[in-house]
Order: structure tokens, then sequence, then C-alpha cells
């Protein structure tokens, strides 16, 4: 059954297989590690079309469960004046259509989402129905007005010999007499009250099923008008061959694929941990997995009988993958057209290491060993060999042979259509009636087309609508806060409390990163020196490289991951202390071969007995390091220092006329040096009015025992440390040549002015300075000012970070707060060194004048930019064009890595396993996990990110429509975008495609006198508060 | 005075756990500085205690055991049987003890940070207490019934833990698989405990040594009772030490969080096996047989998990495979008779490997650091090219290894499947009997559909 494949169909595989690939998680090495968004495939849809494709293609879930956002609303960060307005918003015109009586759909909806709508398989809602006193009793948080209303109401209906009504058809008045018959007039004359409440729910529950059955009967040719609402339909479905037999037969044929995928691809892959390597890897993933397995007897798992004959026969025909893929296609008779899908769905199956496979594919720069070409491919040929390896053998076992006609009869199973959703909808139904107080004598009059409303209204607000609904208040309850916060902003007179007096020169300016981290530690250095400026860029600071420090053995990217730099900056040992170094660098490489070595001996036999006689030392380490992190690390920081890099570095920044390599560009010309200077002290707006002191600070995290620990770097630097882009800017700056020739342009540095760049830790809220040593003696007292500024700061960063903590407790003072920072970060078992960008909400684009004296509480990204000094919005253009994608990238992934941790998120930290080097896994053998884990999130607002720009509506409008990428995440609504007018001050909300007014209720935003007076003692998210005021 | 502090060592765990399990089991709340600080305190407390008998026993050099008798459960004086807590303090325990609750200590302070705001917690720390509850009973075992004891609430809280993450498949199957496996050691164990008692009218390890002490033999029991109890031990030891063939549980175990990974394959219960061997070791000296038998266990052992831990490419698998093969070299060289030098191995490897298994997530880190040191990236592999070794034997080796040397596919198709077959014949017969005895026709589909059911199961 040798199928000759041709050309044709090999490119069709070729291409299926690149655009199944989009699909896989986008994640990379964890030591470099990028943030983007996990729906990224989905990005061309709008937002909350994306999340029902995403429910159907992963099995995730892209919203919040309803019972999370119920606790949101009872913790107030959801409003119920926030959830009526957007329901309003969101139903539009036919908000005010009448479903029931007087009852509209705006009412029905709203009630849904009040109370919540239990719903469960058939067999729990019969039991619900007939044990449980839901058939009795109304439901506890009815209305005693609705309640009465429908009690009295029955009671008045039947308690006559004719009930009056006039029934929609036969079968009505069938049951209803039949009910009616079963208690006589004179039995329901003697009745109390519980008992009419008894005849009114049954009645009641009996006209819901009654009308479910006759909108039921009607469906069949009402569906085609509803079909197109909220449901999109899945083209070409057919279920993989794994899925089909497992409702079949109800074996698993993953469990022994994965598992033998899992352990080659993990060694195909492997960075250099194992001491052996595969064998014939350099041929290939197919040529090395038919190499390792052709000649086995044993089958490497009991599914998989048979594997080794196929393979050598697969050898010795010599097929290539293509023709492997194209066999496996005709043997499951998927036409072409269903190849991609069926691709998608098989791939899908190991989603984390076919992903990696396809980043190192197609990245191979990023990692120590890259893979060769069409590697992701060869997997899909072996998973495809071994799925049907594994399924014939298990229709062998069946007594079903791998036939044409079972194999078909495989193909074409559909899981049978959900038998219980009339019951689930009948249930629904009768609790809405409740909790509406409709009357059972008018359901009962109720026409057949009636029914096919409420029954439609009911079904299409699912639980999915119901929660984005909700998702949909949460974000504009917060939106509504911060607006009205920059609304209120600008209306308090600030001039005497944080801003510097125009007249006099600011104390000294200080230029972090975007950072949504750095937003506290700048608003604390406003309230400690309230004579300061600060400003937001990028933390790579305009000066994109490949960076190799003192103390490294390779260059690593330090930009945004859409950049390609084209410049090598080293780091190296002044003059004189270079013969210093050169000796400690023998030291330290010494030590290193020693630790390599010790720690492969202890996984060896006979190393392994030395070192474990003289193992009971370790216990002292051990137990050192577990119960006084941070004695420890200070002890070994001082050991460590004994071999140190030198106190004195510097950077070749200028391109020497020595450079031999060509490809090996080292150091910047002087264009590029004048360029980056400009370019970033014209995208701030600092182009005048210097101060005598401007720091420029990059930001890095470091802490222990976290695989993820390159997640918690600077974003706009790949994931790298950002401290050597802040000092590199710095002595560009510095620099006479580059004033001289930034004064040619316009821009015209002080003399006095100096540039110093400094490196903040996120995680231990430590700063290190640079080239302290050249500052000159002039600036010493107003370098000496700052630093003070900067450690009192940093002490209040670390107590409002604190607040998050619980082990930190809750009335932690500043000096014991950055103790207690700096011992998380020391701490091996501490699986949450920092909580990173969890509670990223909000990216504002704009002058800080605007937003200083604004409590933010850490949640936004703040990117400097003054529209003053912007005549034809090109600066906006690029610090958009750069901003967003890294900040919406951030955000997006949070979001998803929080409303479904286990699936787009990488489930709790606790027994992840480094393996390869590349990644982790759950345990010994699972799937590679991608995204963030609970540890990480857990804190999170799944928000979609709030653009706040500060530019005319006209402006923002026009840049996001030229700008592609701008034009789907903007217009498919995967943020939300506002635009701040820099002259009149108002706020326009981007809805749909176009701009609306945002109108706010000002004077709402509380004023207190300092950050701290308003995050002491609480844990939880804060509202935006105006700070400094004099109240 | 001496009794009040036997009982204070190993009533500190036991009543712990029973305080531990009871508020669970009446669903009272704790908070997680509760569970932290006890356990620490009962942990100081108990240590404190054996520190008492530790101390004269090193000062005075006095290695002789001590027995100690708690409780007598059963006696039957006519028929010459007791059944009886019995404590043994000795050169041999003390230290194990000693080891036990350092690691246990240090562990514990570990957990109370990593699982913070974990689910799990309180169960995390009741399945730890039972587990050094276990550990103590165990180590300190002066008879085979308490040692036996102690063996199972080690047995069943490492199979609870490994199962830790309960809402997934993986750890829930693999927790079985390891209970499976136990259980086949603890029924070695339990049969050996009943031949030493109808041999010897009573399970005191003292009965195999003498008067001598450990580890000192005087050949007290009949040659074959001794070969018998000896291989019952020895199958017990190799199913809790993952011995090779049992090996394939070791990477298993992973599946739970760190810290009781850590407790596993690095330190204590992986070495509980070879305390077993160690305990009984005055049996190995009265046969030549069994003292081969244990050499050949160790070696074979060794290879495989040299061979296996060669090619694995996560680092706790590697860590785990490292374990097992000193492990194996352990068991070497309790069979060769070097009793000391197995005892201090146990110690040096039981605390080396905890740190590393703790230290685990860092790898990443670690490597970039040494790489930076080095000059270039860290790479473990033979070779340069990887081009030296595509040998036939090499990629038949390989394989081996990648494939745990095939333990989990024979022990699936040799072991498993004919059980289950013969399960499910037992089932479908007693259904059919059933069906019959209802007086129902419909026997043969219904019962299908139930063996149908039992295929889903598995």
């Amino acid at each position: 059954m040798f199928h000759p494949s041709t050309g044709s169909d090999i490119e069709a595989i070729r291409s299926a297989v690149t655009s199944a690939s989009h699909w896989l998680p986008q994640q990379g090495s964890l030591k470099s590690f990028v943030h983007h968004n996990t729906l990224h495939a989905l990005e061309y849809l709008p937002f909350f079309d994306a999340l029902r494709q995403a429910e159907t293609i992963y099995g995730a879930q892209g919203l919040l469960s309803e019972s999370s956002y119920r606790l949101e609303l009872n913790r107030e960060r959801i409003t119920w004046e926030q959830v009526d307005a957007v329901l309003r918003q969101d139903l539009g015109q036919a908000c005010d259509s009448v479903l029931v009586g007087t009852d509209t759909r705006f009412d029905v909806r709203a009630t849904m989402l009040r109370h919540q709508i239990y719903t469960a398989e058939a067999n729990e809602l019969n039991w619900l129905i007939h044990e449980s006193s839901a058939e009795r009793r109304f439901r506890a948080d009815v209305d005693p007005r609705h309640r009465m209303g429908l009690i009295t109401g029955t009671r008045r209906c039947f308690l006559s010999r004719k009930h009056g009504l006039t029934l929609a058809d036969s079968r009505t008045s069938e049951w209803l007499d039949a009910l009616l018959s079963e208690h006589s007039l004179s039995v329901r004359h003697t009745w109390d009250d519980a008992a009419w409440e008894r005849f009114t729910l049954r009645l009641l529950w009996l006209s819901c099923q009654a009308g479910v059955r006759r909108q039921a009967s009607d469906r069949a040719w009402d569906d085609d008008t509803q079909s197109s609402d909220s449901q999109p339909t899945n083209t070409g479905s057919a279920p993989r061959l794994r899925d089909a037999l497992w409702t079949l037969v109800g074996e698993d044929l993953d469990v022994g694929v994965n598992e033998v995928l899992i352990r080659f691809t993990s060694s195909f892959v492997d960075q250099g941990f194992a001491h052996w390597s595969l064998p014939n890897r350099e041929e290939g993933f197919f040529a090395a997995f038919l190499a390792l397995y052709a000649s086995t007897l044993t089958p490497p798992h009991e599914q998989l009988v048979g594997l080794g004959h196929k393979l050598s026969q697969l050898q010795r025909s010599g097929q290539s993958p293509e023709q492997v893929v194209c066999e496996a296609m005709a043997w499951l008779k998927i036409p072409r057209a269903e190849w991609e899908h069926y691709f998608r769905q098989t791939l899908l199956a190991l989603p984390g290491w076919a992903g990696m496979l396809w980043q190192l594919e197609t990245r191979p720069d990023r990692a120590n060993a890259g893979v060769p070409a069409g590697s992701l491919l060869e997997f899909l040929a072996v998973r495809l060999l071994l799925e049907q390896v594994a399924a014939e053998q298990l229709l062998e076992r069946q007594g079903l042979t791998g036939s044409a006609a079972a194999l078909h009869a495989v193909r074409c199973h559909r899981p049978i259509p959900n038998a219980s959703s009339d019951l689930e909808l009948a249930y629904a139904l009768y609790q809405v009636a409740q909790l509406r107080g409709w009357r059972p004598e008018v359901l009962l009059t109720l026409s057949d087309s009636d029914w096919g409303t409420v029954c439609r209204e009911l079904t299409g607000f699912d639980a999915f609508q119901r929660c984005r609904i909700f998702q949909l208040a949460l974000e504009s309850t917060y939106r509504h806060r911060l607006l009205n916060g920059l609304l209120d902003l600008q209306s308090v007179d600030r001039s005497s409390w944080v801003e510097p007096a125009s007249s006099r020169r600011p104390s000294f300016q200080w230029i972090a990163c975007i950072d949504d981290r750095e937003e506290s530690l700048r608003r604390h250095l406003e309230e400690v020196e309230p004579d300061c400026q600060t400003f937001g860029y990028a933390g790579f600071f305009a000066v994109p490289m490949y960076f190799r420090g003192i103390d490294e053995s390779h260059f690593t990217p330090l930009c945004p991951v859409v950049l390609k730099p084209e410049n090598h900056v080293e780091e190296v040992a002044v003059d004189q202390q270079r013969s210093k170094w050169a000796s400690t660098r023998r030291w330290r490489r010494w030590y290193a071969v020693q630790a390599l070595s010790v720690h492969n001996l202890s996984r060896g036999l006979l190393g392994g007995v030395g070192l474990a006689m003289m193992g009971v030392f370790s216990t002292v380490p051990m137990v050192m390091r577990v119960l006084f992190p941070r004695l420890t690390s200070r002890w070994r920081r001082h050991a460590i220092s004994l071999w140190a890099y030198p106190a004195e570095t510097e950077l070749t920044l200028d391109r020497g006329p020595s450079v031999a390599e060509a490809e090996l560009a080292l150091g910047f010309t002087l264009d590029q040096q004048v360029a980056a200077v400009a370019r970033l002290l014209t995208d701030i707006g600092l182009t005048r009015d210097f101060a005598r002191l401007v720091i420029v600070c990059g930001h890095g995290s470091a802490s222990l025992n976290n695989p993820h620990e390159s997640a918690y770097n600077c974003g706009a630097c790949g994931g790298g440390r950002g401290g050597p882009n802040a000092r590199a800017f710095c002595q560009l700056a510095n620099r006479p040549a580059v004033r001289e020739r930034l004064a040619e342009q316009g821009l015209v540095i002080p003399a006095d002015t100096h540039f110093l760049g400094m490196f903040h830790n996120t995680c231990d809220d430590d700063v290190q300075y640079f080239d302290l040593e050249q500052v000159p003696t002039t600036h010493l007292s107003a370098l000496r000012g700052f630093q003070e500024t900067m450690e009192t700061a940093r002490a209040r960063n670390a107590q409002e970070r604190c607040r998050r903590f619980q082990s930190a407790g809750v009335g932690i003072d500043p000096t014991a707060a950055l103790k207690h920072v700096q011992e998380r970060a020391e701490d091996l078992s501490q699986t949450r060194p920092e909580y990173n960008h969890a509670t990223n909400a909000a990216c504002i684009v704009g002058r800080r004048s605007r937003t200083r004296g604004l409590f933010l509480d850490r949640r936004a990204f703040l990117a400097s930019y003054d529209p003053t000094q912007d005549s034809d919005g090109e600066i906006l253009r690029r610090i958009l064009a750069a901003v967003v994608p890294v900040c919406a990238g951030i955000n997006l992934e949070y979001y998803f890595s929080r409303v479904d941790t286990q699936r787009f998120g990488c489930g709790s930290k606790l027994p992840h396993n480094v393996t390869s080097l590349l990644g982790v896994m759950d345990g010994a053998a699972s799937d590679l996990r991608t995204g963030l884990s609970e540890q990480m999130v857990e804190i999170h607002q799944p928000l979609r990110l709030l653009l706040v720009v500060e530019a005319t509506r006209e402006r923002l409008q026009d840049i996001i429509r030229t700008n592609p990428q701008l034009h789907q995440i903007c217009y498919n609504h995967w943020i939300q975008v506002a635009a701040w007018s820099p002259d009149s001050g108002e706020i326009d909300v981007l809805v749909g495609h176009e701009f609306e007014s945002f109108l706010g209720s000002a004077g709402e935003t509380p004023h207190v006198g300092s950050s701290w007076e308003w995050f002491r003692g609480c844990a939880d998210h804060l509202e935006p508060v105006l700070i400094g005021s004099d109240r | 005075m001496i009794d009040v502090v036997v009982l204070t060592v190993v009533g500190a765990p036991t009543l712990w756990l029973g305080l531990l399990g009871l508020l669970l089991l009446v669903g009272c709340p704790i908070r997680e500085s509760f569970l932290a600080h006890g356990t620490r305190l009962a942990i100081l407390i108990s240590l404190g205690a054996l520190l008492t008998i530790a101390v004269p026993m090193f000062l005075l050099a006095d290695w002789s055991g001590k027995l100690y008798r708690v409780g007598e459960i059963v006696n039957l004086p006519a028929s010459n049987f007791h059944l009886r807590l019995e404590f043994m303090f000795d050169g041999l325990s003390v230290p194990m003890a000693i080891l036990t609750h350092l690691l246990c200590g240090t562990i514990a302070a570990f957990a109370t940070n990593y699982l913070h705001k974990e689910i799990g917690f309180q169960r995390f720390f009741l399945l730890f207490a039972m587990f050094w509850t276990g550990m103590t009973l165990a180590v300190l075992a002066g008879s085979i019934e308490t040692l036996f004891l102690g063996w199972e609430l080690v047995g069943l809280s490492s199979a609870l833990l490994v199962a830790f993450f309960q809402d997934r498949v993986g750890p829930v199957a693999n927790g079985l698989r390891i209970w499976s496996i136990y259980r086949c050691s603890d029924a070695a164990l339990l049969l050996a405990a009943v031949l030493l008692h109808h041999a010897a009218g009573e399970g005191e390890f003292s009965e195999l040594s003498g008067r001598a002490g450990w580890p000192h033999s005087s050949g007290a029991l009949p040659a074959d009772v001794a070969i018998g109890a000896g291989l019952l031990f020895i199958l017990a030891a190799a199913g809790k030490s993952a011995l090779w063939p049992f090996s394939s549980w070791l990477p298993r175990a992973m599946e739970g969080p760190t810290p009781s990974s850590a407790v596993f394959y690095g330190a204590l219960s992986i070495h509980l096996g070879a305390f077993l061997l160690l305990r009984i070791s005055p049996l190995l000296d009265q046969s030549q047989l069994l003292s081969m038998v244990v050499v050949g266990l160790g070696l074979v052992t060794t290879l495989y998990a040299v061979v296996v831990g060669r090619v694995q490419t996560d680092v706790k698998s590697g860590l785990a495979f490292a374990s097992l093969t000193q492990v194996g070299l352990i068991v070497v060289e309790i069979g060769l008779g070097f009793r000391y030098l197995a005892l201090l191995h146990i110690l040096g490897h039981a605390s080396l490997r905890t740190l590393q298994l703790l230290r685990a997530p860092s790898l990443l880190r670690d490597y970039v650091e040494l790489g930076n040191a080095l000059g270039a990236q860290v790479n473990n592999r033979l070779g340069k090219d990887g081009r030296k070794a595509n040998g036939r034997w090499f990629v038949w080796i390989y394989r081996f290894g990648l494939e745990r040397g095939y333990i989990d596919v024979l022990w699936a198709t040799v072991v498993l499947r004919p059980l289950s077959s013969v399960l499910r014949c037992c089932r479908l017969l007693e259904s059919e009997w059933l069906l019959r005895l209802n007086g129902s026709d419909d026997t043969p589909t219904k019962a299908r559909q139930n063996s149908h059911g039992l295929d889903q199961w598995q």
C-alpha cells in the first residue's frame, strides 16, 4: 500500500506544517524569557471571538469562571453600576424589547447576572428537582414581593372552577387538566400557603418544561436564523484518530505515544545536560528516531508493539518524512483541505515540545544547540507513525483489524449532541421565572414564537456571555477609576506640592524603564525629593547592542526582540587592572572547572562515592541556606569578592580602527552615538531645562532557585538586565564630541550636566551605580544628595512591595522591608521572590507632569512623551510602535496565564523540573510547560491593557490606522485605547473603530498625604488617589 | 529517666501526627504558621531527646545496643510468642535517627515557604508528619514488628505525597504504581517477620546478632530459616530502595513537590532498604549465598543506574539515577561486609543529594554562571561533535538507557497484563454468577459491558 506522493503533496505538507506551527506556543529557552501574547495566532480576530475559538482549539477558557467574577464583585473590584452600564451598552437598541410581561431583555439578563443560575448534567438536575426542595420551595434569593405575587396570582387563578386561560395548544391543556384533576377544587380550597407554594412551583416547572418542548419542536426551522449569533463553527473538523478511538474503544493512544515522544524529543533538543548525546542526532529528528528504534525488539511502550518492525521497513524503503506524513494522511483518508487542521490538532497533543522544536528550528541563534530546519515536520511524521502503530495494534486487539471500513467508522464518528440541553434550559427558565416573578398563567398563554424568543434569550446568554459581561465590567470599573483619577488630577492645583517650582532648576532628573515596577520607585523619589523630575523610556535606552560583561562568556542581545542589534559592546578592565583581572579570571576558571566536575562526579559512579563520603559536610550549607538565607548569602558574597571582577571597567563604545572581524562590529560610530542620545532625549521630551545630574537607571532581577528568573528581567532588553544599556547611554551622552554634534542639531546639553548610569534590582531593591569615579568633583554634593534620596525611596519602595507578601507582616517599616525583600531574593525555598508584572493593567504615554501625584499602585507602564514638542506626530508614532507591542505582550501573557493557569500558563511551580536546559516539565515526563506559573499570576487581575495616550483623538486614530500591528490589536480590542487631549484635557475612549467621549464623574478620587498613608495595612489592589494634597 | 527520653524521641512525632490527623479529620482550619512552627517544635523536641542518648554514646564510644520496650501488644507465654514495640539505640540506629531528624527538620522549614498558599498545604504537612514518624519508628525499631509499622507509614505517605497533585492524572497514576511496588516489598517483609516468629518466637533484631550487638553476629538462627528470611528481607529492601528490577518507580516519584522529592529518592526513603539490609546484616554474615545475592543485586543496580543516568536530560531524573548509583554501591558494600563504610556512605550521600535536589531549580542559572567562568557554554557531552559515538553498540546502550532498561514495559506486559486478565476473568465469573443467581437472562452482554468498564479503568 505504498502511495507515491507527488511534489505538490510534499509542498502542501510543508506549508500546512508551517501554518499549523502558528498555533504553538512561541516561548523559547527559559534562559531568555520574552513575554508575548499567548493567543498571537488569533490576533486577527476580535478579542472575544478569539476567546471562543481558543476554547474549541485549545480546550482552554479565555475568561475567569463565573464564581471568580462574583468574588471580584464582593471585593468591589467590579461595581453593579458598571455591570448594568456594560449590559446596556452591549444590548444597545435591543435593551428594551419586551420578552415576558413587562420584562425586557435587559431585565432578564441583569437578573441572570445578579443571581447565579445553577446548571448541571441531566442526571444531577433530575436528582436536584426531585430530591431537593427545588420543586417545593422558592429559591432563597427570590424577592419576597415576586414570591407573594406568584402565589396569590396562582391562587386567584385556580380557585375558581374555570381558570379562564386561553391556552396556546392542546397538549398544554391536557397536562394542565391532568394536574388540576390531581388536586380537586375542594381540596384546593383547604390549602395553606405552603401547599399553594408547592402547587405554584410545580405548575411553573411544568410550564417551563412544556415551553421548552414547544420551542424545541419549532427549532427545526428556526435553526438557520440563530446559528450565526455567537458560536463560531469549526470548519473541517475531522476528529483526531486518538479522539475517535477514545470515544469508541476507551483507550488513550496518546499515553504511549506521548511517553515515547517526550523522552526522545527531550534528548533530541538537549542543550548539554545529558552526558551522552543522542546517536545520529545530526542527521535530523526522523533519521535519528529510525536509527534508534528500528532494531528494537522490545517496544518502548506496551501500546507500541510492532514499532521496530514498522521502522525497519521504513528504513529499507528509504521514505522521506514528507512521504510518511502523506501516507498517514492517505491511510486516514483525510482530504488535503483538512491537512492543516489535522496537523494542528496532532501537534497540539504536545504543544510545548512541538513549539520548542519550532523555536529552535526558526531561531537557532537564540539557543546553544539549534535543530535543523524541518524538524517540526519530522516530529509530526514520527508522531503520526507512532499513532498509526498504536492504533493498528489496538484495532487488532479489539478484533477490528485495521480495515478501511473500521477506520472509516472511526473517522466519521462524531460526539453525540448533548441530549440534556433541553432539561438544562427548562431548569434555567424555571429559576429565571421565579426570580423575575413570571406567573404560570402568563407563561401558559405565551405563543410558540414568544417561547422561541425567551428560550433563545436564555441559551444565547450562556456562561460565556455572562462572563464576558463581567469581564467588560471589571475592565470598565478599573478604567473609570483610573481615568477619573487622571481627570481629577488635572483639576487640582498641584503647584504647591509635587512639582518642582518651574523657576528653579530640578535637583536631578531620573530616567527609568517604562516598567510598571518602576512606577512606585519613581513616585517615592518624587515624594522624597519634590524638586526632582522623572522620565520613562523603554529600558534599552535607545542603545541596542550585543553585550558581553567582563565576567560573561557570550554576547547577549540587550534590546527588544523585534530589533536586531548591529553593534557589539564589551566590558573590559581598565588598563591598570588588566593584569590583576587576568589572574582572577584564571582563578575563576579553575574554580568553575572544579565546581562542574564536582557537579558531574556526584552524578557518576566512583566520584560519587568519594563525594558521598564527605557528603555529611553538605548538611552545613544546606541547613544554613534554608534557615538563614540572608546571612549565608552575605558570607558567600564576601568569599566571592576575593575573585570578584575588578572595580574599574570600561565599555568598548567607540568603533576602533583595529576591528578585524567584519561581522563583529565592536562599538558605535559617532553618528550612531549621536543618534542614540538624540533619540532618547527627544522621545521623552528632555531637550531643555537639564538638571546638573541626570541619572539613567536600567533594571533587572536576580533570584535563587527560579527557572523563570529571566522572565523577571527587563522586557525591553529581551529578558536581559538593562544596567549596561543605562551605563552605555550615559557614557555616550557625556562625550563632548557627541554633545557638540547634538548642539549642531539644536539639542543643547549644558556643560554642567552630568549623566550617571545606575542599575535597579527589582527583586531585592538593591541599586548599583556605574562609573562613579568619572563624576566631576563639582557634582559630588549633588550626587550625595541623590544617593540619600535614593536610599529612602528604595526602602519605601520595598515597603510598598511588602504589602503584597503575607510573610512580611502588615505594619513593616521601610528598613525591615528592605531586609525582607533581600531575604526573599536569596531564599532557596522562596517561590515568589517578587511579583513581577503581576499588577500590570495600564500604560500611560504622556508627560509625567500630568500623572505626577497620582497613586498608580505599580499598575501602569509609564512612557514619557511630550506632545508639545511633537508637531507632526512622528515621535508618538515611533514610541507607540515600540511600546505597545511590548506592553500588550506582557499584559496578554499575564491575562491568559491567569484565566487558565493549567492550559495557558505553566501550572504550579512546585512540581517543575528543569529539562534539556530549555524549559520545565511537571514531574519526570510531561509536556514542556509554557507561560507563567500560578505563583507568578495569582494576584493578577486579568484586565486588558488600558493604553492612555496624551494626544488628540485624530492623531491617535491616524497612527493606529497606518501601523498594521497597532491596527490589529487596537481595533480587535486586544487592548483598550484612550486618547487624552493635551490641550483640553478631555479623554476619549476607543469603542469599535471610533473614539467616544469618556464621561467621568469628577471629584470622586480621594486625597491622601503620602503613598504610605494609602497603602499601609492593605494587601489588595488599590484605586488611584491624589497624593500630597494639603486637603 | 531513660524511658522518658525514649518516649519523647518516638512520642513527639507520633503525637504530632495524631494531633494533625485529628484536627484535619474534624475539619478544623489550621493556619500555615501553626503547622510550620508545630512541625519544627516537634522535630526539635524529638531531636533534643535523641541527642541526650547520642552524646554519651559518642563520648564513651559505646556502640552496644540498648533495647527499650514500650508496649506489649500480644503476649502468649504458652506458645512463647509476643508482639511488642521495641526500640533499639545502637551505633546503627542513632546516626540514622539523627540524620532523619536533621533532614526532616530542614525540609520542613524549606516546605513552609515553598508551599506557602498552596491548596494542599495542610495535607502536605500531615503526610510529612506521617513520613517522619514512619522513618523514626523504622530506624529505631528493635524488632521486626516495630520496623514494619514504620515501614508501612513511610510507604503510605510516600505514595500519597507522589500523588500530591491529585487533580492531575499523571501524579495519581504514578502514586498508584509506586504503591503497587511497595506492596510487593511489604508483603516480603511481612512474610519474613512471620518466618522469624516461627523460628525464634519473636522478632527482635538482637535475636539475629546475639549478645554481641550490631554488627556482629552469633548465628542464632537455623541455616534454612536464615536463608529464607534473608531472601525475603532482600526482596523487601529491593522494593523500597528501587534496586533492580524495581527501579522503575524512582523517576515517577518526581511528580510530587520538590521538597518531598528531596526526601524520597534523595535522602531517606530510598536508603531505607539499605538500612534494612544493614540491620539484618548478621544474617548475611551467616550465609555466603545471601551475601552474594546482595552484592550481585547492588552491582546490577549500579550498572543499570549508571547507564540510565547518562542519558537523562532533566535534572530531577539525572539526580534520581545518580542516587540509585550510590545506593547500589552501598548495597554492594553491605554485601561485602563493610558495614561502617556503608553507614557513612548513607549519611553522606543522603545529605549531599538533598542539598542538590533542593537546589535543582537553580540549574539554568548555575550553568550560565559556570559557563561564564569557563568562557564557554557548559556541555556535559562526551566528544565535541557527538559523531564519535554512533556505533551499533552505542545505539543499543543508549536506547537501553533512554527506555530505562525496558523495566516499565516488561513490568506492564509480563506482570500487570496477565495479572489484570486473571482479575478480569474473576470479575467476569463473579458477575455472571451473580446475574445467574438473580435469575437474569441477559448475562453475557452485561458482563461484557462490565469488563469493558474495567478496561477503561486501567
